[in-house]
C-alpha cells in the first residue's frame, strides 16, 4: 500500500510572550493508506500539533515555519497541504481528512441539534451528490425541478441566496429529507440504537460515549481517506472506551480509511495501531510496527515508557527528570538529560532518523 | 425542568420582587411630614378639613397599616395627586408615556443591533485597528455625560446647521393633529406619532416624527452601546475559545460562517440577559434626553417634578420604573431560557 | 549586618512569584496606550485638585462668600448685564455663565468636588458592599437569601430615578432621639447627593462580592485549608479576601465614572448641587437658557456648557480607561498569548 500523508521536516514555532516556543522541530512521518498509525508520547510532546499542522489549523500565535506535507486526494493527485490556499484546503478538510477530539461534550455545538452539526458537514461536502439524489426523485417538470437544478448547476447564484430566504416558499424540504435520510443512516452506522431520536436531540443530553460517537458520526460523514483521532477515549470511562476502540476498527474497514490515533495510553496502542510512532519534546524517537516496539524497543525513551507501565506486584517504575521547557529546550538530543545511556555526542547533535531493521526508524545515537 | 415550569417559577418570584418595590418606594415617603404624605391621595389645595383627611387616610396610624392602605389605593390606580401637572398622578404618566415609548422603541433596535455588530467585528479582529477604534469610540460614548452629549448634538446639528428640530413635532404638523382631532378627522391611536401619523394615512407627519426622534435616539444609543459592545465582545471572545469551534474550522467551514452562525449564536445568549439593563438604561436616560430636546414625556415630567419637590409624581414615576424594569427581567429571563437549549430542556 | 541582608534575600526569594505577577501586570500597563492616557488623566486632575487654592485662589466677599465651594461672582459688571454670560477675557479665562459667576474658578473647585463626591461614594458602598457580602456569601442560607432580595428591590429601579426620589425625599435635618438628648445631623444639598448615591449604590457591590465568595469559596483550596484548621475568619481574610480584589478594583473604578456621572446629572437636573457650588453638572445646569445662540450666531455661548461638560467628560473617562484596563489585564483569560 502506498503512503497516503508524508509528512517532511515539519518545524512549528510558537511566538508567545515568554519565548519563542520549539514545538515541532523536523518532524518525519508516514502514513500508509488503510493503516491505523499511532502517535505517542507525553502530554506536551507535539502529538496534538502534528494532527492540527495536518489540517493546517494549528492556533496562533503558532506558525508552520518549514516543511511539507504531502497528501495523497480523493483524486489520486498527491498535494502539499502547507502549500495549498485556504480554499481548497476548506475542500479537504471534513471530506478528505477529518479530526476528532477529546472532549466530545465541548466539541459539539450546544445550541444546534445532532442533526444540524452533522448537516452541515453533510452540506458543506456532499450537496452535489445530495442534490442529484433530490432530482432524480422529482418526476414533474415543475418550478421545483427547475430551482434545485439551478441549485446543483450554480449554487452561489443571486436568485437561489433570495429564494432560500423566503419562509415558506424557500423551505427545501426535499433536500432536508434527503440529508435527515443520510443522517439517520450515519448514526446507525455508529451503532446508535434509535438514531431517529438522538438526530433530535441536544448535545447535552446525551451520554460521553454517545458524544462521542455523533463526533466520530461528524467526522465521517464525507468518507475522508484520512481520521485524525486526538485522544478521543482519554476522557471516558473504561467500558465505553472499549465501545469507541471497537467501532473505530469497524469503521476503518467499512470505509477503508487511515486513522492516526493520537494518546498517551500504551495499552490502546497494543489493542488499536499497526503501526506507532514515538514522540518526545517535538521529535520522533522511533517509528515501529506495535509487535516489533513492544518486543524490542530500539530508543532508550521507547524502553524507559514500556517499562513504567505498571505491572500488579511489581515496583512502580518512573522516568527521572521532567519534561524539558520548549522555549529553551536541550542542545543535542532532547532527551539527552534524561537518558541512561546518554553519550557525550547526545548534547551536540541531534540524531537523525534511520531505519535500524525492515520497517523499524530510530532517531538515537546509539545506532 | 421544562420551560413552561421555568416561566410559572418566575412569574410567581415576581409578585415578591414587586412587593419589594412598593416597600422601598413607600420607605421613601416615611421622610415626610403628614401634611406633604396626604398628598399621595388626594389635592391638598382642595382640602379643608385636615384632621378628617387624616382620619380617613390613616395618616397618623402606625407605618404598616399605611402601607396597607397605601398599596390598596395604589391597586385601585389612585397614586397621587400632582401639584405640577394639576392632574392625578396616574393620568399624568399614562398621558405622557407615549413620547417616551417612541424614544424608546426606535432606539433599542439601533443600539442593539449597532452593539452586536461592532462587537463581534471587535473580538474577531482582536487588537487590530478595527478592535481599538470600536472600543475607544464605546468608552468615549460610556464617558460621555448624558445631557452633555445631548446638548452637544443640539448645538450641532440644531443651532449649526439648522436640521433636527427639538421637540416631538413641527408647528405644521402640531397644528394639524390639534384641528384634526377636534374636527374628527385625526384619530390618535397609540399616541406615538410615527405610528398614528401612518394609520391616519399622512406619512409627512410620520416624517416629522422621525426627524425629531432622530436626535434623542441617536443620544441614547451613544450613551448605551459601550456597555452592549462590551459585554458582547467578551462573549464572543470567550466562545471563540470553546472546543467546538475547532470542530467547525476541522469541517471545512468558511472563517465567515464559523463566526457568524457558531461563535455568535452562543454569544448572544448572555447579551440577552444584558437588555434588561439596557432597558433600564433607557429609563434613566430619557430623563435627561427628553429634558434637554423639551419632549414632554414621563421623563421630563420627573424632572420638573423633582424641582418643584412634587413628591407624589416623582415617587409614581419611580415605582413605574421599576414595574416596567421588574417586567422587563422577566421577559428576558424567559426568552433566555427558551433561546437555551441548556436550560429548556434541562 | 549580613544577617539582615539574608533575611531580605529570603523574604524576596519568597515573595518571588508575586514580584513576577506584579512584574507583568505593570508591563501589560505600559503596553496599553489607552491605561497609560487613562493613569495620566487621572494623574492631571489629582493634581489639580491639590493645586486648586493656588490656580483658583479664593476671592474674599464681597464677590465670592467664606466657602471657598461657592463660586464668587464678577459684581464688576453692571448689574443689567449681570444675567447674561460672558466668552473667556484675560479677567475670566473660561469665561462666566448666568449670573456671572466665574467659569474658571468653578471648573477647578469643581474638580475637588467630582473627586469627594466620587471617593466618598465608591469608599461608603463598598464598606456596607463588603460587610454585608461577606456575611451573606459566607453564611448563606437565610440571611443571604434575605439580603439578596433586598438587593434585588433596590436594583430594580434604575439609578438616576431611584436617586432623584431620594434626594427629593431626604430630609435637610437628621433628628435622632437618644433619649436624653437630641442628636441633629444637617444635609446639606451635597451631602443629601452624596447620601441618595451611597443608598443606591451599595447594592451592587453586596452582589459582586457574595458571588465572588460563593465562587471562591467552593474551590478546593480553601476546603484545604479548612481542612488543615484555620477557623472561618481566617479563611476569610487570607484565602477568599485576595482574590475577590480584581473585580472589585475593576468595579471600583468604573463606577467611580458612572457616580461622577450621576451626580452631575442630578445636578444639571437641579437637584444636586446648591447653584452657585463649584460642581461641574450645577454649572452647566445655570446654562440651561443659553445653549444655542440665534440666527446670527448659531454656536451661542458655547463655553458655558462646552467647557464644564469637557470637564466631566474627561474626568469619567480616565477612571472608565483604568478601570477597562485594568479588566483586560487581570482577566485571566486573555493573558498570556
Amino acid at each position: 500500500m502506498g503512503n497516503l500523508v508524508e509528512v517532511q521536516d515539519l518545524v512549528l514555532r510558537f511566538y508567545t510572550y515568554e519565548g519563542v516556543v520549539k514545538a515541532l522541530e523536523g518532524i518525519n512521518l508516514q502514513i500508509k493508506e488503510e493503516e491505523t498509525l499511532g502517535v505517542v508520547g507525553e502530554t506536551g510532546c507535539g502529538k496534538t500539533m502534528t494532527g492540527l499542522s495536518i489540517l493546517g489549523i494549528t492556533p496562533p500565535p503558532g506558525k508552520i515555519e518549514s516543511g511539507k506535507i504531502l497528501f495523497k486526494s480523493k483524486y489520486g493527485k498527491t498535494v502539499n497541504l502547507l502549500a495549498q490556499n485556504e480554499r481548497i484546503l476548506r475542500h479537504i478538510r471534513g471530506s478528505d481528512i477529518s479530526m476528532i477530539f477529546q472532549e466530545p461534550g465541548a466539541a459539539l455545538n450546544p445550541v444546534y441539534t445532532v442533526e444540524n452539526q452533522i448537516a452541515e458537514a453533510l452540506l458543506h461536502h456532499r450537496r452535489k451528490e445530495l442534490l442529484e439524489k433530490v432530482l432524480a426523485q422529482i418526476e414533474k417538470d415543475g418550478i421545483e425541478k427547475k430551482i434545485y437544478k439551478k441549485m446543483l448547476e450554480n449554487p452561489k447564484s443571486l436568485t437561489i441566496k433570495v429564494f432560500t430566504k423566503i419562509p415558506i416558499i424557500g423551505r427545501q424540504s426535499r433536500l432536508k429529507k434527503e440529508v435527515r435520510k443520510e443522517v439517520v443512516n450515519i448514526l446507525r452506522e455508529m451503532e446508535i440504537g434509535d438514531p431517529e431520536r438522538v438526530a433530535n436531540m441536544y448535545p447535552h443530553e446525551l451520554s460521553g460515549g454517545m458524544q462521542q460517537r455523533v463526533v466520530i458520526a461528524m467526522a465521517l460523514a464525507c468518507n475522508p481517506t484520512l481520521l485524525i483521532a486526538d485522544e478521543p477515549t482519554t476522557s471516558l470511562d473504561m467500558t465505553v472506551q472499549a465501545q469507541i476502540l471497537d467501532l473505530i476498527r469497524r469503521l476503518k474497514k467499512t470505509f477503508k480509511s487511515s486513522v492516526l490515533y493520537i494518546t498517551h495510553d500504551m495499552g490502546v496502542i497494543a489493542e488499536l495501531c499497526d503501526r506507532v510512532a514515538v514522540m518526545y519534546a517535538g521529535h520522533i524517537c522511533e517509528i515501529a510496527e506495535v509487535k516489533e516496539l513492544f518486543k524490542n524497543p530500539a530508543h532508550p525513551y521507547t524502553k524507559a515508557l514500556l517499562e513504567s507501565i505498571p505491572r500488579p506486584g511489581e515496583e512502580f517504575k518512573s522516568i527521572s527528570g521532567m519534561v524539558p521547557n520548549l522555549i529553551n529546550p536541550p542542545l543535542g538530543c532532547r532527551f539527552h538529560p534524561r537518558c541512561p545511556f546518554a553519550k557525550p555526542i547526545c548534547a551536540e547533535e541531534m540524531p537523525k532518523i534511520k531505519e535500524v531493521k525492515q520497517e523499524q526508524f530510530v532517531a538515537c545515537h546509539l545506532y | 425542568m421544562g420551560l413552561g415550569t421555568y416561566i410559572i417559577r418566575r412569574l410567581l418570584l415576581l409578585i415578591p420582587i414587586l412587593i419589594g418595590v412598593s416597600i422601598i418606594i413607600f420607605a421613601i415617603t416615611e421622610f415626610f411630614d403628614p401634611y406633604a404624605r396626604a398628598s399621595l391621595y388626594v389635592d391638598p389645595t382642595k382640602v379643608r378639613d385636615w384632621p378628617a383627611v387624616f382620619q380617613k387616610y390613616g395618616l397618623l396610624d402606625p407605618v404598616y397599616v399605611r402601607y396597607f392602605r397605601w398599596i390598596t389605593e395604589v391597586l385601585h390606580g389612585n397614586l397621587g395627586y400632582s401639584q405640577e401637572n394639576r392632574m392625578f398622578v396616574l393620568k399624568a404618566l399614562m398621558s405622557k408615556f407615549p413620547a417616551s415609548a417612541e424614544i424608546a422603541i426606535f432606539s433599542t433596535p439601533l443600539t442593539i443591533l449597532l452593539g452586536i455588530y461592532l462587537g463581534v467585528k471587535s473580538a474577531v479582529h482582536r487588537d487590530k485597528v478595527v478592535d481599538h477604534i470600536t472600543r475607544v469610540v464605546a468608552i468615549i460614548g460610556w464617558s460621555l455625560p448624558t445631557f452633555w452629549s445631548a446638548i452637544i448634538l443640539l448645538s450641532v446639528f440644531y443651532g449649526g446647521f439648522g436640521l433636527f428640530p427639538p421637540g416631538r413635532l413641527g408647528s405644521a404638523a402640531e397644528d394639524f393633529i390639534s384641528r384634526g382631532t377636534r374636527a374628527g378627522t385625526y384619530t390618535v391611536y397609540t399616541g406615538l406619532n410615527t405610528f398614528d401619523g401612518l394609520l391616519n394615512g399622512q406619512l409627512w407627519i410620520t416624517w416629522d416624527a422621525l426627524i425629531h426622534l432622530f436626535l434623542p435616539c441617536v443620544n441614547l444609543t451613544i450613551v448605551q452601546i459601550a456597555l452592549l459592545i462590551r459585554v458582547m465582545r467578551s462573549s464572543m471572545l470567550e466562545e471563540l475559545n470553546k472546543g467546538y469551534i475547532t470542530t467547525a474550522r476541522a469541517k471545512g467551514l468558511a472563517q465567515n460562517e464559523v463566526i457568524n452562525k457558531h461563535a455568535r449564536r452562543n454569544a448572544l445568549i448572555p447579551t440577552l440577559t444584558l437588555s434588561g439593563l439596557l432597558i433600564a438604561g433607557m429609563m434613566t436616560g430619557v430623563v435627561i434626553t427628553e429634558t434637554v430636546f423639551h419632549i414632554d414625556g414621563v421623563g421630563s415630567a420627573a424632572a420638573r417634578a423633582a424641582i418643584r419637590v412634587d413628591i407624589p409624581f416623582v415617587l409614581g414615576f419611580a415605582m413605574f420604573t421599576g414595574i416596567v424594569f421588574v417586567l422587563a427581567n422577566l421577559i428576558v429571563d424567559i426568552l433566555y431560557a427558551y433561546v437555551d437549549p441548556r436550560i429548556r430542556l434541562g | 549586618m549580613t544577617d539582615f541582608k539574608s533575611k531580605l534575600a529570603e523574604f524576596k526569594a519568597a515573595r518571588q512569584p508575586t514580584i513576577k505577577e506584579l512584574k507583568f501586570i505593570f508591563t501589560r500597563i505600559k503596553k496599553s496606550p489607552l491605561s497609560i492616557m487613562g493613569s495620566a488623566i487621572i494623574i492631571f486632575y489629582a493634581a489639580l485638585a491639590i493645586l486648586a487654592p493656588v490656580l483658583a485662589p479664593p476671592v474674599p466677599p464681597p464677590m465670592g462668600k467664606t466657602d471657598p465651594f461657592i463660586v464668587w461672582k464678577d459684581l464688576n459688571i453692571p448689574p443689567l448685564e449681570r444675567m447674561l454670560p460672558r466668552p473667556p477675557s484675560p479677567t475670566h479665562p473660561f469665561g462666566t455663565t448666568e449670573e456671572s459667576y466665574d467659569l474658571y474658578y468653578g471648573c477647578i473647585w469643581g474638580t475637588i468636588t467630582a473627586f469627594k463626591v466620587g471617593l466618598m461614594v465608591i469608599v461608603l458602598s463598598l464598606i456596607i458592599g463588603l460587610v454585608t457580602g461577606a456575611i451573606a456569601g459566607y453564611y448563606g442560607g437565610i440571611v443571604d437569601e434575605v439580603l439578596m432580595r433586598f438587593t434585588d428591590m433596590v436594583i430594580a429601579v434604575p439609578g438616576l430615578v431611584l436617586c432623584m426620589a431620594l434626594v427629593v425625599a431626604l430630609p435637610p435635618q437628621f433628628v435622632i432621639n437618644l433619649g436624653f438628648t437630641q442628636l441633629s445631623i444637617e444635609l446639606t444639598k451635597l451631602d443629601r447627593v452624596l447620601l441618595a448615591l451611597v443608598l443606591v449604590g451599595w447594592p451592587s457591590y453586596t452582589r459582586v462580592i457574595r458571588g465572588e465568595i460563593l465562587k471562591v469559596r467552593e474551590e478546593d483550596y480553601v476546603e484545604a485549608a479548612r481542612a488543615a484548621g484555620c477557623s472561618d475568619f481566617r479563611v476569610m481574610i487570607k484565602h477568599i479576601l485576595p482574590n475577590t480584589i480584581y473585580p472589585i478594583l475593576i468595579m471600583a473604578s468604573l463606577d467611580t465614572g458612572a457616580i461622577v456621572l450621576t451626580a452631575a446629572a442630578l445636578s444639571f437636573l437641579g437637584i444636586g448641587a446648591p447653584p452657585g457650588y463649584a460642581d461641574w453638572g450645577q454649572l452647566i445646569s445655570l446654562s440651561r437658557n443659553y445653549i444655542y445662540g440665534d440666527i446670527g450666531n448659531p454656536a451661542g455661548n458655547w463655553w458655558v456648557w462646552l467647557i464644564p461638560g469637557l470637564f466631566i467628560f474627561t474626568f469619567v473617562l480616565g477612571w472608565n480607561l483604568l478601570g477597562d484596563a485594568f479588566r483586560d489585564i487581570l482577566d485571566p483569560t486573555l493573558r498570556r498569548r
